[in-house]
């Protein structure tokens, strides 16, 4: 009982410690979250065109895919390319208006006179219930915005002229699916297409489907990844060496926390195994 | 007897549907383009998906029926447990209401910003039929329309007008604020367009009649997008959104948060207790793990500069190639699973009458 406090003891200081003091450390260089990027960086989007983004989380998962999206959101902004926001899950309605109101908030501080306006750089096409069935159903209309009917204030998203004309599915450029649930992301991968198109797809998944993850990289179905908090953690670094005024330090001090929380994991798995074989010896020699 | 052919009846009926439903998707995806058009099924894909939609979200409505009836019960017959579950019918029923307060504040707003937007489309409409004669439909003369205009006008900005200093009263926007200036220089700009409207003559209008008129309903769109963001962030203070905040920010987030976080220190007792190497498979899943966890951290480089080379090795090629089969031998069940579903085999409920 006792050596179980002192497990999460240790464990609230290694987290408590770099929170309280603000200490942060530089990330760990992640390759698929470096891809993730130029992705981004490079897509070509004309007018008309939109990125599309499901939020697919809860509070569970609040702590890892928040500040995916941050950086996400973020770079499209810079980018000035329109984001349509919207969810498989009815969890996550309120992170569909509260992260790009905070970005656009921290970038129009950043870059005064200049605006990201819900309407024109963002909407928020709420929670959209029937999961594969409502995105075959999206991938095959005949216009997005149509289909996608009102936004979560009730405004039909066709009356904003950057949403106005979206057209058909082959506008949306570059589709982010950050989750931590098991099966949203299978929906976008296998029904997000149809004949001859398939869009750019980037993925923010918890540390815990990282593996399946990989598979989807591997093939190329997926073009960039965040891998939790660290993923979000080298992809703001990368921002930062892009666009110097770009500012993440919580961010920073949130992966250094959860290094340190690892390390303490790492430590405990070598004195679990050390200590009984220590006291094995012992008892043999004695 | 009647029951158990009300139950024979019903169970056909699911069996019926559920075959139908799984074709009609299995046919969707698999026919080519062509053939699905020729069939005529695409003209109706998005009215037969919309259904299958509705049917999915009325499990919402259900599952609630089911909480408030299962958790209700026990609250009235103070059955053990029955505390909780009143906790959890309060918080559904407060956060219905602070969700629905803030969908009926929405819905009005949304009435008044299309207000604004009218006004532009309008005066869009009257420029377009005086250009080109409409055909199939009468409309009224243009000095009529451009008369409802100007009232419909009058009264549309006077209505921003009031909403705008409403919002500097209470203090939501300041005076001084961008939007606010912002706002109030639209309206002056569309009165002035308004009034230049009332000035000329409509009965036969010229070509410079009809430009002003465009421009007016340029700057209406503009008036409208300025005062859609006026709206919102005058909302965002109101009471009901100030107990939605308190109910998903101040306690469903952090509740849902601390109840995940608490992970973190299950995860740290069982890797001390847990984790041992007692076979050589259990030593390299070890060495494995270790090497992710360090390839992942910020002080991995510190301890081994290749440890991020080795993790993304690890994690393209062994692991990619375990979660193929895995996930190769989960797609064959689940097909068989889906086959079953779909003949009703697995349907065992529907035919629980006739036991």
């Amino acid at each position: 009982m006792g050596g179980r406090r002192l497990i999460y003891l240790l464990m609230i200081l290694a987290v408590g410690l770099p929170i309280v003091c603000g200490i942060s450390q530089k990330p760990s260089r992640l390759v698929s979250a470096e891809r993730m990027y130029d992705v981004v960086e490079q897509v070509k989007v004309e007018p008309g065109e939109v990125a599309m983004i499901w939020l697919d989380f809860g509070p569970n998962t609040v702590a890892e895919n928040e500040p995916q999206t941050q950086v996400l959101v973020e770079h499209l902004f810079r980018r000035r390319i329109p984001v349509v926001l919207l969810s498989q899950y009815q969890q996550a309605e309120r992170f569909l208006t509260k992260i790009p109101n905070e970005v656009a908030k921290r970038l129009e501080a950043e870059m005064p006179g200049q605006q990201w306006r819900y309407g024109e750089a963002w909407v928020n096409a709420g929670f959209r219930p029937g999961g594969a069935i409502f995105i075959q159903s999206m991938v095959n209309a005949a216009d997005v915005s149509k289909f996608l009917g009102r936004d979560v204030n009730g405004m039909p998203i066709s009356y904003y002229p950057t949403f106005s004309a979206i057209g058909g599915v082959e506008r949306v450029k570059i589709v982010g699916e950050i989750t931590g649930l098991i099966g949203v992301f299978d929906n976008i991968i296998q029904f997000f297409q149809k004949n001859g198109y398939r869009p750019t797809i980037v993925h923010g998944c918890t540390s815990i489907t990282i593996p399946e993850a990989y598979i989807f990289l591997d093939s190329g179905q997926l073009k960039g990844l965040l891998e939790g908090i660290a993923g979000a953690a080298w992809y703001s670094v990368v921002l930062k060496e892009h666009f110097p005024r770009s500012e993440n330090k919580e961010l920073l001090v949130t992966n250094t926390a959860l290094s340190a929380a690892h390390i303490v994991l790492i430590l405990l798995i070598v004195l679990g195994n050390l200590v009984p074989l220590f006291a094995r010896r012992r008892a043999n020699h004695g | 007897m009647v029951t158990n052919h009300t139950t024979d009846t019903r169970a056909k009926l699911v069996r019926i549907f559920t075959f139908l439903g799984g074709i009609y998707f299995f046919l969707y995806f698999v026919l080519p383009e062509s053939a699905v058009t020729v069939i005529g099924m695409k003209a109706h894909h998005e009215q037969i998906s919309n259904g299958f939609i509705v049917i999915g979200a009325m499990a919402l409505g259900l599952g609630l029926y089911n909480i408030m009836r299962a958790h209700g019960a026990r609250v009235v017959f103070q059955r053990p447990g029955w505390f909780n579950s009143l906790a959890l019918l309060v918080g559904l029923f407060a956060m219905i209401a602070a969700t629905s307060a803030q969908w009926i504040e929405n819905v009005r707003n949304a009435k008044d910003i299309r207000r604004v937007q009218v006004l532009g489309e309008f005066a869009t409409r009257i420029v377009e039929d005086a250009r080109t004669q409409p055909t199939g439909r009468t409309v009224p003369p243009v000095a009529e329309r451009v008369a409802a205009l100007v009232r419909y006008g009058d009264e549309t900005t006077a209505l921003i007008e009031a909403h705008t200093n409403l919002s500097v009263q209470a203090g939501t926007n300041g005076a001084a604020s961008l939007l606010v200036m912002e706002v109030r220089e639209r309206i002056a700009n569309t009165r002035g367009k308004l009034v230049d409207c009332k000035g000329s003559a409509w009965e036969r209008p010229s070509d410079e009649d009809l430009s002003r008129l465009t421009q007016f309903s340029q700057d209406a769109a503009k008036l409208a997008s300025s005062y859609s963001i006026l709206k919102r962030s005058h909302d965002a203070h109101s009471l009901s959104q100030k107990v939605y905040d308190f109910l998903f920010d101040g306690l469903f987030n952090q509740l849902g948060s601390a109840m995940f976080a608490l992970l973190g220190v299950y995860i740290a007792a069982a890797a001390y207790r847990a984790f041992r190497v007692r076979t050589i498979e259990s030593g390299l899943m070890m060495t494995a793990a270790v090497i992710v966890m360090l390839g992942q951290i910020s002080f991995g480089k510190e301890i081994y500069e290749h440890v991020p080379s080795i993790r993304q090795w690890l994690l393209e090629v062994p692991n990619s190639a375990a979660f193929r089969a895995i996930r190769l031998g989960a797609g064959v069940a689940g097909l068989m699973l889906a086959i079953r579903m779909w003949l009703s085999i697995e349907s065992r409920s529907f035919s629980s009458g006739r036991k």
